[in-house]
């Protein structure tokens, strides 16, 4: 379907931006989502306020603490082309290329993946779908047609960046009608409910994230589960961020494989790590950071029973619905494998 | 015996390549005309109802609306069928059938206005229960589909040949197992679009994404009560087909009718979304196969029973079953057949021709299935088919005569392939990661006797710069149609590819052409083409030899001149005869003429499958690699090889092309491609949900041409395209097994299958096959087949 | 409706549109470049991608409004001085090209491809056109044209193919 109507607003500045925001109006940052939402009538707002322009929102720089700034409107090509050729920032630049297609890393920006909403078999329709089966939770009708009888939204957080960013301890900096500036973590964002995943009122603007340096041990993965390489949006996601003590390497016999494991490339053994943050996605209504895996890790040296006990924890924090292109069963089953290959990434 | 030819068998870039690469190439919902309205259809959200109220009142008094259109404003004419007449209105009257069916149509000054009149229209539905499943539509008491058709039964065909229930008797090793194939998308990415402009002499002129414009000519014609040669169809460029774009759909019929009621032009292009929820797809089939063998392998009897769902309308559902079943008899000798099949309606999409047309879905099964037979033989899959393979000069037992024929010889060829492969392929480079090899055979038919008009036609003007013009009623949908059959007008000529303009689709002059369909084209047309280009030179031969002093059966046409045959010095260019024989004398109208279709080919027998059905067999064998990641159940192709008897390529790269695309086509088919479905909703109608193969999952595809040359095609070329999606499933099945050790008799293969089936340990599967293999035997004493059997 | 100046294909133009307009819907509907495709409308073929300044985007998924003061290339104004682009004469000359619906996509994609990278390996090249789908080809010859069309970049025969005239 064609869009519907609305007038267009391209304020220059964050604060103008949040001055003509109200309940019937939405950003719009890369129109990947929220246009093609709109043309399934999902979103029909009278205003569309565009945020390309405004200056404030563009651009990566080093923060005071040589961490990294970067304004939500940009783009995830940019910020992927920007980590790729920093090694202590390249395995970021890894996840965000598992995001989506190419084309739509080129339009859709850091704050628009953020911000997400949240989606679901059920929902992602169009108009003739809901002639026949009704709004659900979601669109305010009374009844989910995910799981039955269910009085809350079971709509997927869908989001491929919010894990890792999660996981590298990033926060988020808001802007507020009243021209007040708040950070949170970007943790902190998400509200755990499906109808409306994130805690920001309808004229608040993620203004840009704040990343930390790593430590210069640090190793990062993220493993997303998906049924397509590309285009596909997460069916879950397991980011791991640590830093990593490996054995030394001249200690004789230090990088033989274990007789267990074949294979050197495949095996988990042989670092120990530090600090380490556990977030799923795609698992719920919002990202899941898991503290208590973090504890789990802590001081430990990988190895497979490591590796066991993190997928099981992993496993018990996660309730599927069968709203995604793949069955509950199947998801729950990828959990282990998603932690062990995490682990496995901080052995290489 | 082969000849040495200038414009036939290269590597010639196609015709339209150039245009298409400009974007210049015009699609039909590129083109637009003074004060054309917009056309949008509204379409039942209800799997099946009955129509109590269809109010257009209020859409009308929206500012821009032109007109409204329901079934009550049609002439209920039904669209489709074969063999028996059709059942599908353009416009639903009485009753919705699937969700999706078109109740009413807008025309009004842009499509945002069309879009918000269809809300305004008001539809009261009374909701009947609707039949979601072909099996329970079979069962006693299940609400029908159409009223007319009891057990909901749309078409049936029983073929049979010899005796196969005998025959399991006398068999070292009988097998019986139970497959399933996924309703597929076509996948085209030009949506359906139609633009018509009706004018006051009574002529509508068409221009539609048709692949066979002569459906929608004669369809139009009834549906509008015109004569038909005031239906003129031209024929844009056409953005795929693969099928789905054969028969004349609704949006062509209310563009039609919309424009007779507003006398203005109209144009409807549908959304990629309503291509995927409301228009066609390939026939969905549970296959239950028992197929009986000599310890040699030696395949002695197959006996199925193929249930396909047809969705809600006929279609040409009736030619779909009949391939389906008499593709049991190809590429194989079988002496005892029994093939019962079944095409049921349902209230979901209706299912038509797809790339294969019914044959991908039963030699699934049949290739699958003798690999499994070939394991318990303790045979190599190759030799089995290298046992069976058919061979020029056999007919089926249902009467397809085998005349070229080069099967065996691409079995060799894959057997190379197999053995090379094996030797680069490294040990499982992780313990998770497992490499496998599997191959399967096809065959296929170079166009299908339909049961009306069969005959295809060409056109050739020539020029008076020596150039010609060539106009044949088949549509290039992108199989590069157009540019074989400018070479072989060009070969036959003695001119350059360059020196042909192939002309589009117009019904005013281009004659008559059943359409673009079963691989007919090269086959077909481009007999056709070849004979009016053989007119052309003969009325050409005849000046020439006035004006060389020459016998005309002694000249030679060849590199732009005509010339005594051994004394190239005595001719005169090419153009310059044109010119003569232009411009002497009365002066000559240079006009070829050529029409041909196989003779001695059977009016085809749906019910009973008996006959030859094909004026040649295309052959060839695939293979596969893949590596199948046991953890997450994804599989990666790593590699497909087709060789491929084609007869004589008119034109290599094309024909790798067509043997790229349909391959890697087919890894979609068997891995992540299928209709999703709740309460008879597609849930997945976009191309983000449904998975089509992306460049990513693309492989290296090695081809080799096993020429044969066929005596009736035109300088010996038989099919190409189509039937190598036959094998692609199969071989890829067979890949999987290869590597973990569990066969798949339900596609597509999702990961989450993948990993299902690993879980429940390969062992236990092959057990449970070997079990379900020995109560085939016993049921096939007491010909019981009552039990429904699982599996994987 | 208001009016916007667009630069397409190296010219500008005045065009009214409505503020919910997409880019594609102005290219094709109001200014006639309908090399730029409809598939799907939502950003999953990659049918409609243009060059807007440089990079690939899907047209369908920006407003006109938004593209006021950027450069849009569409396939049309791929070609200079009537000279066809590398990339073009590439895809036509390995048979990339079947039914051509996709291939105006492609070829954007690719230029904006071997714009960022002259040399791409032939996984970067299966990985920058994933976002475009074909269903005719595999994507077999695509890979290679986009391979033969860098090639050609590096040679300096860059605009050196068959003019359209030629074909």
């Amino acid at each position: 379907m064609t869009l519907p109507r609305f007038e267009y607003l391209a304020p220059a500045s964050v604060e103008e931006a949040c001055a003509l925001a109200d309940v019937d109006s939405a950003f719009l940052a890369g129109g990947t989502d929220l246009l093609v939402c709109m043309k399934q009538r999902l979103h029909a707002p009278l205003r569309v306020i565009g945020l390309a322009g405004i200056a404030e929102l563009r651009g990566i720089a080093r923060t005071d603490e040589d961490g990294l700034r970067v304004g939500a409107a940009t783009t995830l090509t940019e910020l992927a082309d920007w980590a790729s050729t920093h090694p202590e920032w390249a395995s970021l630049s890894d996840a965000i290329r598992q995001t989506s297609s190419p084309l739509l890393r080129n339009a859709g920006t850091v704050g628009g993946n953020l911000c997400l909403d949240t989606r679901c078999t059920f929902y992602n329709q169009p108009p003739i779908f809901r002639a026949r089966w009704g709004p659900c939770l979601k669109l305010g009708g009374g009844t989910c047609h995910a799981v039955r009888r269910s009085t809350s939204c079971h709509a997927v957080y869908s989001g491929d960046l919010a894990g890792p960013l999660i996981a590298w301890s990033a926060t988020a900096t808001i802007a507020t009608a009243e021209g007040r500036r708040r950070k949170l973590a970007v943790n902190d964002l998400f509200t755990g409910e499906g109808i409306h995943p994130l805690g920001l009122g309808p004229d608040e603007i993620l203004v840009e994230i704040e990343i930390p340096k790593p430590p210069p041990t640090t190793r990062f993965s993220y493993q997303k589960l998906r049924l397509r390489d590309t285009l596909d949006f997460p069916l879950a996601g397991v980011s791991l961020f640590a830093e990593v003590d490996t054995p030394e390497v001249d200690a004789p016999g230090a990088d033989t494989p274990r007789p267990d494991t074949p294979g050197a490339d495949a095996s988990v053994v042989g670092a120990r790590l530090h600090g380490a943050r556990v977030v799923l996605n795609a698992t719920g209504p919002a990202p899941l950071l898991l503290p208590e895996a973090g504890a789990l890790l802590e001081g430990r040296e990988v190895d497979e029973a490591l590796a066991v006990e993190l997928g099981e924890l992993l496993q018990k924090s996660v309730k599927f619905a069968g709203n995604t292109a793949a069955g509950s069963t199947y998801r729950k089953a990828m959990i282990p494998v998603l932690a062990r290959r995490a682990l496995r990434d901080m052995c290489r | 015996m082969k000849r040495e030819y200038v414009n036939i068998g290269g590597r010639l870039p196609r015709v339209d390549g150039m245009v298409k690469a400009a974007g210049e190439a015009m699609y039909t919902g590129d083109l637009s005309l003074p004060g054309m309205l917009h056309g949008k259809l509204l379409r039942s959200p209800h799997p099946h109802a009955r129509l109590l109220k269809v109010d257009t009142a209020p859409a009308l008094t929206l500012e821009g609306v032109r007109a409204v259109i329901t079934g009550e404003d049609t002439l209920k004419f039904l669209a489709g069928g074969i063999a028996s007449p059709g059942n599908e209105p353009y416009l639903a009257f009485e009753k919705v059938r699937f969700v999706g069916d078109a109740v009413a149509a807008v025309a009004a000054v842009d499509e945002e206005t069309a879009e918000r009149a269809l809300a305004l229209i008001d539809v009261e539905y009374e909701l009947l229960d609707p039949v979601l499943d072909p099996f329970a539509a079979m069962a006693p008491g299940s609400p029908l589909v159409h009223d007319d058709a009891p057990g909901n039964i749309s078409f049936e065909t029983d073929l049979s040949f010899g005796n196969a229930q005998r025959a399991f008797a006398t068999c070292d090793y009988v097998r019986y197992d139970e497959f399933k194939t996924a309703p597929i998308r076509h996948g085209f990415i030009e949506p359906h679009a139609a633009l018509a402009s009706w004018d006051t002499s009574g002529r509508l002129t068409f221009w539609g994404s048709k692949q066979s414009p002569y459906f929608t000519y004669r369809n139009m014609a009834k549906a509008l009560d015109i004569p038909m040669s005031k239906v003129r169809i031209m024929q844009s460029y056409l953005g795929g087909g693969f099928g789905g774009k054969n028969e004349m759909f609704n949006l062509d019929f209310c563009a039609a009718l919309l424009s007779m009621k507003t006398r203005r032009p109209v144009r409807i292009v549908v959304s990629q979304e309503e291509v995927l929820y409301a228009y066609r797809q390939r026939h969905p089939a549970w296959i239950k196969l028992q197929s009986g063998f000599m310890k040699d392998g030696t395949l002695v009897a197959v006996d199925a029973e193929i249930v396909a769902e047809g969705g809600a309308y006929k279609g040409i559902g009736a030619l779909s079953l009949y391939l389906m079943c008499t593709f049991l008899a190809l590429p194989y000798r079988v002496a005892n057949l029994r093939a019962k099949g079944c095409r049921v309606y349902t209230n979901t999409q209706p299912s038509c021709a797809m790339r294969g047309h019914g044959v991908p879905q039963v030699r699934y099964a049949a290739e699958v299935q003798l690999d499994m037979a070939a394991r318990e033989l303790g045979l190599d899959p190759l030799e089995i088919r290298l046992k069976n393979a058919i061979q020029s000069g056999d007919t089926t037992g249902n009467g397809f005569e085998i005349t070229s024929c080069g099967l065996s010889e691409t079995l060799l060829e894959a057997r190379g392939i197999v053995e090379r492969w094996r030797g680069e392929t490294p040990a499982d480079s992780e313990p998770h990661l497992k490499r496998g090899i599997g191959v399967a055979s096809y065959g296929y038919l170079s166009g299908p006797r339909m049961a009306g008009h069969n005959t295809s036609a060409a056109l050739i003007k020539v020029h008076e710069d020596g150039r010609v013009g060539l106009v044949t009623g088949s549509t290039d949908c992108g199989q590069g149609s157009d540019t074989v059959l400018s070479q072989i007008a060009a070969e036959v000529l003695g001119i350059h590819l360059d020196d042909v303009q192939y002309g589009g689709m117009d019904s005013e002059i281009v004659p008559l052409d059943p359409g673009v369909f079963g691989s007919r084209v090269t086959f077909i047309t481009g007999n056709a083409v070849k004979w009016a280009a053989e007119d052309v030179r003969a009325q050409l031969a005849g000046v020439a030899a006035g004006l060389l002093d020459a016998e005309p059966d002694d000249l030679e046409f060849r590199d732009r001149r005509v010339f005594v045959r051994d004394e190239p010095d005595r001719g005169l260019p090419f153009a310059k005869l044109v010119k003569s024989a232009q411009y002497s004398g009365t002066g000559m109208t240079i006009l070829g003429r050529g029409y041909w279709a196989p003779e001695d080919i059977d009016l085809p027998r749906f019910d009973t499958g008996m006959g030859n059905q094909s004026g040649a067999y295309s052959f060839g064998t695939q293979v596969a690699e893949v590596e199948v990641d046991t953890e997450t159940g994804r599989v990666k192709v790593l590699r497909l090889a087709v060789s491929h008897d084609c007869g004589q390529p008119i034109n290599e790269m094309l024909v790798e092309g067509q043997l790229e695309g349909s391959s890697i086509g087919g890894i979609g088919h068997t891995f992540t491609e299928t209709i999703q479905r709740r309460r008879g909703q597609t849930m997945n109608a976009s191309f983000l949900e449904y998975r089509m193969p992306t460049a990513l999952d693309a492989c290296p595809v090695e081809v080799t041409h096993t020429d044969t040359v066929d005596e009736m095609g035109p300088f010996g070329a038989k099919e190409s395209g189509e039937g190598v999606q036959v094998a692609v499933m199969p071989a890829l099945v067979s890949a999987v097994h290869d590597a973990v050790g569990v066969w798949f008799k339900e596609v597509p293969i999702t990961p989450e299958v993948v990993v299902e089936a690993l879980g429940r340990g390969a062992e236990a599967a092959q057990n449970a096959d070997a079990r379900r293999g020995a109560d085939a035997r016993r049921d096939s004493r007491d010909d019981g087949r009552s039990r429904d059997g699982e599996s994987a | 409706m208001v009016e916007i100046t667009l630069d397409v294909n190296h010219s500008s133009y005045k065009v009214g549109v409505e503020d919910h307009w997409t880019l594609l819907d102005v290219l094709r509907d109001s200014l006639g470049f309908t090399g730029a495709k409809k598939g799907c409308d939502h950003g999953e073929c990659g049918a409609c991608t243009v060059l807007i300044d440089g990079t690939a985007m899907q047209s369908c998924l920006v407003l006109a409004v938004q593209a006021q003061g950027k450069a849009i290339v569409t396939i049309e104004g791929l070609a200079r001085d009537g000279r066809m682009d590398a990339l073009q004469t590439a895809f036509h000359e390995v048979g990339a090209i079947q039914c051509g619906f996709c291939t105006p996509g492609m070829i954007i994609t690719a230029r904006a491809l071997l714009g960022r990278n002259s040399d791409p390996t032939e996984d970067e090249i299966k990985e920058a056109m994933s976002g475009n789908l074909c269903r005719c080809t595999g994507y077999v010859k695509i890979v290679e044209a986009v391979q033969r069309g860098a090639a050609a970049g590096k040679t300096g025969a860059g605009t050196t193919g068959a003019t359209n005239a030629d074909s």
